[in-house]
Protein backbone atom coordinates (compact mmCIF):
# COMPACT_ATOMS: atom_id res chain seq x y z
CA UNK A 1 0.00 0.00 0.00
CA UNK A 2 1.31 3.39 -0.92
CA UNK A 3 0.23 6.70 0.85
CA UNK A 4 0.63 9.94 -1.06
CA UNK A 5 3.15 12.26 1.18
CA UNK A 6 2.00 16.12 1.26
CA UNK A 7 4.73 17.38 -1.04
CA UNK A 8 3.89 14.62 -3.75
CA UNK A 9 6.22 11.75 -2.72
CA UNK A 10 4.62 8.91 -1.69
CA UNK A 11 5.49 6.43 1.71
CA UNK A 12 5.57 2.99 1.74
CA UNK A 13 6.77 -0.14 3.69
CA UNK A 14 10.93 0.99 2.97
CA UNK A 15 10.08 4.62 4.53
CA UNK A 16 8.51 3.08 7.66
CA UNK A 17 10.97 0.84 7.58
CA UNK A 18 13.52 3.42 7.39
CA UNK A 19 12.59 5.43 9.96
CA UNK A 20 12.20 2.05 12.50
CA UNK A 21 15.52 1.36 11.67
CA UNK A 22 16.44 4.83 12.89
CA UNK A 23 15.00 5.03 16.45
CA UNK A 24 15.55 1.02 16.90
CA UNK A 25 19.45 1.67 16.05
CA UNK A 26 21.56 0.33 18.34
CA UNK A 27 24.50 2.30 19.77
CA UNK A 28 27.53 1.80 17.52
CA UNK A 29 30.27 3.33 20.06
CA UNK A 30 32.50 0.83 20.95
CA UNK A 31 32.99 1.86 24.67
CA UNK A 32 29.36 1.65 25.06
CA UNK A 33 29.71 -2.02 24.82
CA UNK A 34 32.36 -2.03 26.68
CA UNK A 35 30.76 -0.87 29.29
CA UNK A 36 27.60 -2.82 29.14
CA UNK A 37 30.08 -6.29 29.36
CA UNK A 38 31.78 -5.03 32.29
CA UNK A 39 28.39 -3.93 33.65
CA UNK A 40 26.91 -8.14 33.19
CA UNK A 41 30.48 -9.14 33.92
CA UNK A 42 29.77 -7.52 37.42
CA UNK A 43 26.80 -8.92 38.24
CA UNK A 44 27.16 -12.21 37.19
CA UNK A 45 30.50 -12.18 39.63
CA UNK A 46 28.23 -11.67 42.05
CA UNK A 47 26.59 -15.11 41.71
CA UNK A 48 27.49 -17.85 43.89
CA UNK A 49 30.22 -20.28 42.44
CA UNK A 50 28.43 -23.53 41.27
CA UNK A 51 28.05 -26.51 42.68
CA UNK A 52 30.85 -29.75 41.68
CA UNK A 53 27.14 -31.34 40.27
CA UNK A 54 26.27 -28.05 37.99
CA UNK A 55 29.38 -28.39 36.01
CA UNK A 56 28.05 -31.75 34.78
CA UNK A 57 25.51 -30.78 31.28
CA UNK A 58 21.57 -31.91 31.72
CA UNK A 59 21.63 -36.12 30.71
CA UNK A 60 24.88 -36.17 32.45
CA UNK A 61 23.66 -34.68 35.78
CA UNK A 62 20.39 -36.89 35.27
CA UNK A 63 22.80 -39.97 35.23
CA UNK A 64 24.60 -38.82 38.25
CA UNK A 65 21.21 -38.28 40.29
CA UNK A 66 19.79 -42.05 38.71
CA UNK A 67 23.35 -43.71 39.63
CA UNK A 68 23.32 -42.25 43.65
CA UNK A 69 19.99 -42.95 44.19
CA UNK A 70 20.85 -46.75 42.58
CA UNK A 71 23.68 -46.99 45.22
CA UNK A 72 21.64 -45.85 47.93
CA UNK A 73 18.82 -48.19 47.24
CA UNK A 74 21.91 -50.70 46.78
CA UNK A 75 22.60 -49.81 50.21
CA UNK A 76 19.38 -50.25 51.73
CA UNK A 77 18.69 -53.33 50.18
CA UNK A 78 21.81 -55.16 51.69
CA UNK A 79 21.66 -53.50 55.12
CA UNK A 80 18.03 -55.18 54.94
CA UNK A 81 19.27 -58.43 53.87
CA UNK A 82 21.85 -58.76 56.49
CA UNK A 83 19.17 -58.35 59.39
CA UNK A 84 16.86 -60.40 58.32
CA UNK A 85 20.19 -62.91 58.23
CA UNK A 86 21.19 -62.02 61.49
CA UNK A 87 17.78 -62.36 62.96
CA UNK A 88 17.09 -65.56 61.05
CA UNK A 89 20.82 -67.12 62.58
CA UNK A 90 19.76 -65.97 66.01
CA UNK A 91 16.36 -67.76 66.09
CA UNK A 92 17.90 -71.03 64.72
CA UNK A 93 20.30 -70.74 67.58
CA UNK A 94 17.61 -69.85 69.98
CA UNK A 95 15.54 -72.68 69.34
CA UNK A 96 17.63 -75.53 68.71
CA UNK A 97 19.17 -74.48 72.10
CA UNK A 98 15.41 -75.28 73.45
CA UNK A 99 15.07 -78.24 71.22
CA UNK A 100 18.24 -80.14 71.80
CA UNK A 101 18.02 -81.56 75.78
CA UNK A 102 14.55 -82.59 74.48
CA UNK A 103 15.64 -84.69 71.71
CA UNK A 104 18.67 -85.78 73.64
CA UNK A 105 16.14 -86.99 76.42
CA UNK A 106 13.86 -88.83 74.19
CA UNK A 107 16.94 -90.67 72.62
CA UNK A 108 18.62 -91.85 75.47
CA UNK A 109 15.28 -92.53 76.68
CA UNK A 110 14.95 -94.93 73.72
CA UNK A 111 18.25 -96.29 73.64
CA UNK A 112 18.20 -97.48 77.66
CA UNK A 113 14.64 -99.03 76.97
CA UNK A 114 16.25 -101.19 74.36
CA UNK A 115 19.08 -101.82 76.41
CA UNK A 116 16.39 -102.94 79.03
CA UNK A 117 14.98 -104.87 76.67
CA UNK A 118 17.79 -106.91 75.51
CA UNK A 119 18.90 -107.64 79.42
CA UNK A 120 15.62 -109.35 79.88
CA UNK A 121 15.87 -111.19 76.63
CA UNK A 122 19.11 -113.05 77.88
CA UNK A 123 17.97 -113.43 81.61
CA UNK A 124 14.68 -115.32 80.38
CA UNK A 125 16.41 -117.45 77.53
CA UNK A 126 19.22 -119.03 78.59
CA UNK B 1 39.38 -19.79 5.72
CA UNK B 2 41.87 -22.67 5.82
CA UNK B 3 41.33 -26.29 6.44
CA UNK B 4 41.05 -27.15 10.48
CA UNK B 5 40.75 -23.77 11.25
CA UNK B 6 37.78 -23.80 13.98
CA UNK B 7 34.51 -22.31 12.75
CA UNK B 8 32.51 -19.04 14.18
CA UNK B 9 29.79 -22.60 15.48
CA UNK B 10 32.80 -24.37 16.47
CA UNK B 11 34.33 -21.52 18.99
CA UNK B 12 31.37 -20.54 20.22
CA UNK B 13 31.35 -24.28 21.09
CA UNK B 14 34.09 -24.29 22.95
CA UNK B 15 33.65 -21.20 24.85
CA UNK B 16 30.12 -22.71 26.16
CA UNK B 17 31.66 -25.76 27.25
CA UNK B 18 34.07 -23.71 29.06
CA UNK B 19 31.79 -21.56 30.65
CA UNK B 20 29.77 -24.22 31.72
CA UNK B 21 32.97 -25.56 33.76
CA UNK B 22 32.87 -21.85 35.40
CA UNK B 23 35.65 -20.09 33.58
CA UNK B 24 33.73 -16.31 33.93
CA UNK B 25 36.63 -15.51 30.58
CA UNK B 26 35.10 -17.51 28.55
CA UNK B 27 31.28 -16.70 29.91
CA UNK B 28 32.83 -13.31 29.05
CA UNK B 29 33.77 -13.68 25.36
CA UNK B 30 30.02 -15.06 24.86
CA UNK B 31 28.78 -11.49 26.16
CA UNK B 32 30.99 -10.05 23.95
CA UNK B 33 29.82 -12.14 21.16
CA UNK B 34 25.80 -11.82 21.83
CA UNK B 35 25.09 -8.31 23.10
CA UNK B 36 24.43 -6.73 19.98
CA UNK B 37 22.13 -9.09 19.11
CA UNK B 38 20.75 -9.01 22.46
CA UNK B 39 20.28 -5.14 23.06
CA UNK B 40 18.29 -5.62 19.58
CA UNK B 41 16.21 -7.87 20.86
CA UNK B 42 15.49 -6.66 23.92
CA UNK B 43 14.39 -3.23 22.27
CA UNK B 44 12.03 -4.57 20.17
CA UNK B 45 10.34 -5.12 22.92
CA UNK B 46 10.79 -2.73 25.55
CA UNK B 47 9.81 1.34 25.06
CA UNK B 48 13.09 2.63 26.27
CA UNK B 49 16.91 2.17 25.58
CA UNK B 50 17.09 1.70 29.57
CA UNK B 51 15.02 -0.95 30.03
CA UNK B 52 16.49 -2.30 26.66
CA UNK B 53 20.03 -2.62 28.36
CA UNK B 54 18.09 -3.94 31.91
CA UNK B 55 16.58 -6.65 29.87
CA UNK B 56 19.62 -7.47 28.28
CA UNK B 57 21.87 -7.47 31.91
CA UNK B 58 18.77 -9.79 33.35
CA UNK B 59 18.53 -11.98 30.56
CA UNK B 60 22.33 -12.55 30.54
CA UNK B 61 21.93 -13.45 34.08
CA UNK B 62 19.35 -15.28 33.91
CA UNK B 63 21.39 -17.27 30.86
CA UNK B 64 24.41 -17.93 33.26
CA UNK B 65 22.25 -19.33 36.03
CA UNK B 66 21.11 -21.93 34.03
CA UNK B 67 24.19 -22.57 31.17
CA UNK B 68 24.04 -26.16 32.99
CA UNK B 69 21.16 -26.98 31.52
CA UNK B 70 21.91 -25.96 28.55
CA UNK B 71 23.00 -28.72 25.68
CA UNK B 72 26.26 -27.29 23.79
CA UNK B 73 25.46 -28.94 20.59
CA UNK B 74 21.90 -26.49 20.26
CA UNK B 75 22.38 -22.66 18.74
CA UNK B 76 23.07 -20.73 21.97
CA UNK B 77 22.36 -17.33 20.16
CA UNK B 78 18.62 -18.67 19.76
CA UNK B 79 18.38 -20.01 23.70
CA UNK B 80 19.98 -16.70 24.74
CA UNK B 81 17.61 -14.43 22.63
CA UNK B 82 14.58 -16.44 23.84
CA UNK B 83 15.90 -15.86 27.28
CA UNK B 84 16.49 -11.80 26.64
CA UNK B 85 12.98 -11.85 25.03
CA UNK B 86 11.83 -13.34 28.45
CA UNK B 87 13.21 -11.07 30.72
CA UNK B 88 12.16 -7.95 28.37
CA UNK B 89 8.87 -9.14 28.62
CA UNK B 90 8.81 -9.26 31.93
CA UNK B 91 10.11 -5.55 32.45
CA UNK B 92 7.48 -4.64 29.90
CA UNK B 93 4.72 -6.20 32.08
CA UNK B 94 6.27 -4.66 35.31
CA UNK B 95 6.01 -1.09 33.35
CA UNK B 96 2.20 -1.59 31.92
CA UNK B 97 1.74 2.17 32.50
CA UNK B 98 3.29 4.57 29.43
CA UNK B 99 3.79 8.23 29.66
CA UNK B 100 3.84 8.81 26.19
CA UNK B 101 6.19 12.28 27.02
CA UNK B 102 8.86 10.50 29.13
CA UNK B 103 9.01 8.05 25.82
CA UNK B 104 9.49 11.20 23.29
CA UNK B 105 12.21 12.07 25.58
CA UNK B 106 13.65 8.95 26.01
CA UNK B 107 13.82 8.55 22.27
CA UNK B 108 16.19 12.22 21.93
CA UNK B 109 19.20 9.97 22.50
CA UNK B 110 22.33 10.56 21.38
CA UNK B 111 22.49 7.07 19.48
CA UNK B 112 19.51 8.60 17.07
CA UNK B 113 20.27 10.09 13.94
CA UNK B 114 19.44 13.88 14.09
CA UNK B 115 19.21 14.30 10.34
CA UNK B 116 15.23 12.70 11.10
CA UNK B 117 12.40 14.45 10.67
CA UNK B 118 11.60 15.04 14.33
CA UNK B 119 7.99 14.95 13.10
CA UNK B 120 7.77 11.81 11.64
CA UNK B 121 9.52 10.12 14.22
CA UNK B 122 7.60 11.41 17.18
CA UNK B 123 4.40 10.52 15.26
CA UNK B 124 5.57 7.00 14.44
CA UNK B 125 6.76 6.79 17.68
CA UNK B 126 3.35 7.35 19.09
CA UNK B 127 1.78 4.55 16.66
CA UNK B 128 4.41 2.37 17.76
CA UNK B 129 2.97 3.15 21.13
CA UNK B 130 -0.29 2.57 20.13
CA UNK B 131 0.17 -1.41 18.58
CA UNK B 132 0.14 -4.17 21.38
CA UNK B 133 3.52 -4.73 22.49
CA UNK B 134 3.92 -8.00 20.79
CA UNK B 135 2.76 -6.75 17.47
CA UNK B 136 5.59 -4.03 17.81
CA UNK B 137 8.30 -6.61 19.11
CA UNK B 138 7.13 -8.75 15.66
CA UNK B 139 7.78 -5.30 13.21
CA UNK B 140 10.78 -4.57 14.67
CA UNK B 141 12.28 -7.89 14.96
CA UNK B 142 11.47 -8.50 11.14
CA UNK B 143 11.72 -4.74 9.64
CA UNK B 144 14.83 -3.72 11.55
CA UNK B 145 16.75 -6.94 12.57
CA UNK B 146 15.37 -9.00 9.77
CA UNK B 147 14.65 -12.05 11.69
CA UNK B 148 12.30 -14.72 9.89
CA UNK B 149 8.74 -14.92 10.80
CA UNK B 150 9.59 -18.51 12.42
CA UNK B 151 12.21 -16.98 14.34
CA UNK B 152 10.17 -14.24 15.97
CA UNK B 153 8.02 -17.00 16.77
CA UNK B 154 10.27 -19.71 18.59
CA UNK B 155 12.03 -16.24 20.48
CA UNK B 156 7.95 -14.66 21.57
CA UNK B 157 6.44 -18.06 22.29
CA UNK B 158 3.73 -17.52 19.49
CA UNK B 159 3.17 -19.81 16.27
CA UNK B 160 4.53 -18.87 13.09
CA UNK B 161 1.24 -17.84 11.91
CA UNK B 162 0.49 -15.09 14.67
CA UNK B 163 4.07 -13.76 13.84
CA UNK B 164 2.97 -13.25 10.30
CA UNK B 165 -0.55 -11.60 10.94
CA UNK B 166 0.86 -9.14 13.64
CA UNK B 167 3.71 -8.22 11.34
CA UNK B 168 0.79 -7.27 8.60
CA UNK B 169 -1.31 -5.82 11.29
CA UNK B 170 1.61 -3.70 12.72
CA UNK B 171 2.36 -2.35 8.94
CA UNK B 172 -0.97 -0.88 8.18
CA UNK B 173 -1.17 0.33 11.49
CA UNK B 174 1.91 2.51 11.23
CA UNK B 175 1.21 3.41 7.60
CA UNK B 176 -2.28 5.09 8.43
CA UNK B 177 -0.12 6.87 11.01
CA UNK B 178 2.17 8.17 8.31
CA UNK B 179 -0.85 8.78 6.37
CA UNK B 180 -2.06 11.80 9.23
CA UNK B 181 1.44 13.04 9.11
CA UNK B 182 0.49 13.60 5.02
CA UNK B 183 -3.01 15.25 6.15
CA UNK B 184 -1.24 18.14 8.38
CA UNK B 185 2.11 18.53 6.43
Amino acid sequence: MKIERGNGREYNDEDVQQVLRNLYRAPADESYWGALERRIMAVVATEKPSEWWSHFPGWSRLGLTAAAAAVVLMAIATWHTQAAEQRYAYERLIESTSEMPLLTESLSGEVSVRREATLRYLITHD
Amino acid sequence: MSVGEPTDREREHALVVAAQRGENEAFASLVRLHQRRAYAVARSIVLTHEDAEDAVQEGFLHAYRALHRFLPDQAFGAWLHRIVANAALDITRRKKVRDADTLSDTLASPFRDPAESDELRRRLTRALDTLGERQRSVIVLHDVEGYKHAEIGRMLGIPEGTARSDLHHARARLRLALSAIRSEL
